[in-house]
Parts: structure tokens; sequence; C-alpha cells
């Protein structure tokens, strides 16, 4: 398993895999343990989505009525003749998709509901350094807290160094947010709520190594150590 | 919002209408892919049909940040025929009435028009791909749109496995780079 955890290795598996090259005992052994680690799974849906948009460029081809059937006959779909509203609607949904957009944008903005918010994010923090390590983090409005697994593996930090954990913001102009500190025995971090608000504008997490001795600093005074990007989750 | 994004979002309601525009709009290249995966039409109609009703009951799950409709339904549809293809004893023969083997389609220049009907990161991938060598390129092409094994791809271009294995190591690698 532990090669499993160096990106070197699980990247170009799981781009093998999405390609659909990955055969035989290699490509079972990858499925057994993509049902138990969220990353492989993140990495492999990733790269599907981007290959798979080589079938854009294929030329279509014309299918037979009967598959439309079949596909309404299982569902049991009862696609009623449109009314005047929807048909209109559709019009303007094709012969103007600018002004549809518009008006969706707006109604939704202001009249309809705010879009549902995440209910998690995760991370893969990869090492920034010469040496492969991976962290997985996952921070879950339900607990207030974010976990971490270390994937059996320690966050080597020098004496007198902690490592600290810090959410990234989008905006280029924002100071990074400090989130806490990084306990050997115990991975993970207890939030409050403006910290959960902070996770929506962030863009990535970042664990930096602090010295012990200064007073907890609202911007990294050491060495970034892991990063990775964030991706919320449960929308 | 693209036409066919809010198409499945729309779905996800539970919009049977808008499943059928969706249909109407995306399933000739669903079908094509299918086509080339399994190499037989009956086949090809049958996962085609199986690939859209995954769709309809996953529909739910899809958001914009998950990508382009199309290619988040190609991942349904294209892994339904690749399930098909495990299945089946034995790689269905290529009809001798179909030359669905070759790769035209996607040596020939993609001109402007046809880029800006491209999903951003559609175009990206293609730049990406412009840069691999050439057999590299086919290796790749072959495996996504055939579902060609290492073996299959080593016979029909009468080089050896390992040769293959390592166009393909290398592709992927540099695609990976091009494509963080």
């Amino acid at each position: 398993m532990k090669r499993y955890k160096n990106p070197d290795i699980f990247e170009p598996l799981a781009m093998a895999y999405a390609l659909g090259t990955l055969h035989g005992k290699a490509r079972l052994r990858f499925e057994q343990l993509m049902a138990r680690h969220l990353y492989l799974r993140a990495t492999v849906q990733a790269y599907q989505q981007k290959l798979n948009g080589l079938a854009e460029i294929l030329p279509p081809q014309a299918v037979h009525a009967r598959v439309w059937q079949g596909i309404e006959q299982h569902l049991n779909l009862k696609v009623a003749q449109p009314s005047f509203w929807s048909r209109l609607q559709n019009q303007l949904n094709w012969a103007l998709p600018s002004l549809a957009a518009i008006i969706a944008a707006v109604l939704t903005a202001f009249f309809l509901h705010q879009p549902p918010k995440p209910q998690a994010y995760v991370a893969a923090l990869k090492s920034t350094q010469q040496h492969p390590q991976l962290v997985l983090a996952m921070a879950k409005h339900d607990e207030m807290k974010i976990s971490f697994d270390l994937l059996d593996q320690n966050i080597t930090n020098p004496q007198g160094m902690i490592p600290t954990l810090w959410c990234i913001s989008k905006k280029k102009d924002e100071p990074p947010m400090r989130m806490g500190t990084l306990e050997p025995t115990k991975p993970e971090i207890s939030i409050n709520a403006k910290m959960w608000q902070g996770l929506e504008g962030a863009s990535q997490f970042a664990i930096s190594l602090e010295p012990n001795t200064v007073s907890a600093s609202t911007q990294p005074q050491g060495e970034i150590i892991l990063s990775g990007t964030l991706h919320p989750l449960g929308q | 919002m693209d036409s066919l994004n809010e198409l499945l979002l729309r779905c996800g309601r539970q919009d049977g209408i808008a499943f059928k525009q969706l249909y109407q709009h995306t399933s000739p290249k669903l079908y094509a892919l299918c086509c080339r995966l399994v190499r037989d039409e009956a086949l090809a109609e049958d996962v085609l049909q199986e690939g859209f009703i995954k769709i309809w009951h996953s529909a739910s799950t899809y958001s914009t940040d998950k990508g382009h409709a199309l290619t988040w339904m190609a991942t349904i549809v294209r892994n339904q025929a690749l399930d098909r293809l495990r299945m089946a004893k034995s790689r269905p023969e290529i009809h001798p009435d179909l030359e669905y083997e070759s790769l035209e389609f996607a040596s020939q220049a993609i001109t402007p028009d046809l880029l800006t009907q491209l999903s951003s990161d559609t175009q990206q991938l293609l730049e990406c791909m412009e840069e691999l060598k050439p057999e590299q390129r086919e290796c790749i092409l072959q495996a996504f749109y055939y579902g060609c094994t290492h073996e299959e791809l080593a016979a029909s271009m009468a080089r050896p496995l390992g040769t293959v294995k390592a166009w393909i190591r290398r592709g992927l690698e540099h695609l990976r780079n091009c494509l963080a």
C-alpha cells in the first residue's frame, strides 16, 4: 500500500485507470484501494473528467428511435407535450441563451434561493519538499473540525517547530487565515463559525512549520511544507 | 451557463422534458463513442440506453464544478461500455462495414469554429495532446476511443508490447504535467 501514497505512483495509475489501460490484477488491486481511499477515487474522477472531453470531438452518429423508446419505457417517463409557457421558455433557452442566463442568474440570486452551501471541504496536501508525502485534510460542517489522514506517516518537524495549518484565500490581497496547529497525538483541529465561513472563499490549505517560541502569528513565519487545493463537497 | 449543463441540472430535478432535450442533443456523440468502444451497433444501443438510465438516476449529483455536462455524461457512458467489454468473454470482432478504427476525425486540424464550441477543459486537453509524440498520441487515442488493450495496440502497430506500454506511460506523464 505504501507505494500508492506517493503521488508520483498513484497519479499515473489513476490516469491509466481513467484511460482504461490498467488491466488484469493491477486494475483489480487499484479498484480495491479506490474503494477504501477517497483521494484515489477523487484523482480518478478528476482524470476521467479531463480525458472524457475527447468525446466532444467525435463526429455525431444517428441513433435509432428505439433507444429513446427503451429509455422512456424503462424509466416510465411521461414526457407531456410542453405547455405554451414551457415552449416559450425553451425557445428562449435555445434562441437567446445569454438572455436566459441573465434572467436565471438574476432570479436565482435575488428572488429564488441562495445556492446550497458545501457541507465539507477536502484537500490532498502534497509535499513542497523533495521527499514525497501526502496528507489528506477534511473539514466537516456538522463536526466543526478539520480531520487529517497522515497515511501512516508523520510530519517531520524539527525540534521547536510546530506544524500549523493555514487557509489561503482565492483573493490574492487577503492574508492567509491561521486555522490551528497539528498535534502528533490528535490529528484534528476544531474550528469556529468564522473559520468555516473563511473556507468558502479559500483556494488552498497549507501547512507551515512555525517556531513554538513565537506567539501565534497572523502570517506564516516558517517554511510551507505541504499544500493542496481545497475542494467543496456535498453541494 | 451552457445550455447542456442547464438541461442536466434540470434532469437532476426530475424534469423529463429537459432529459429528452438532453438526449436529443448528446446521444449522437455518445452513441458514436459506444460504437467505437464495443464495435457492435446493437450492443452500442444497449450500452447507450443503460448509460442514459444511469445519467437520469445520477443527474441530481451533477454540479457545474464537476465539468461540462457532455464530459460528465461521457464518463458514465464510457464506463458502462468498458464494463460490458470486461464482462464479455471475448472482444467483438470488427464489423467489415464499419470503419471505426480510423482516428481521422481526431487528426484533422481543429477549426476555430469547432474550438469555440468545445469546453475550456477539452481545449486544454487537445492542446496538451498536440504536444505528444505521434506514436504516444495514437496509442492514447486508440485506448480512449476503441478501448484497446496494450496487447491489441502492440499487435495493430506491429511493435513490441514493452514499447507500446512505454509510449502510453510517457504520454500520460506528459499529459499529467501539461494538465496540472
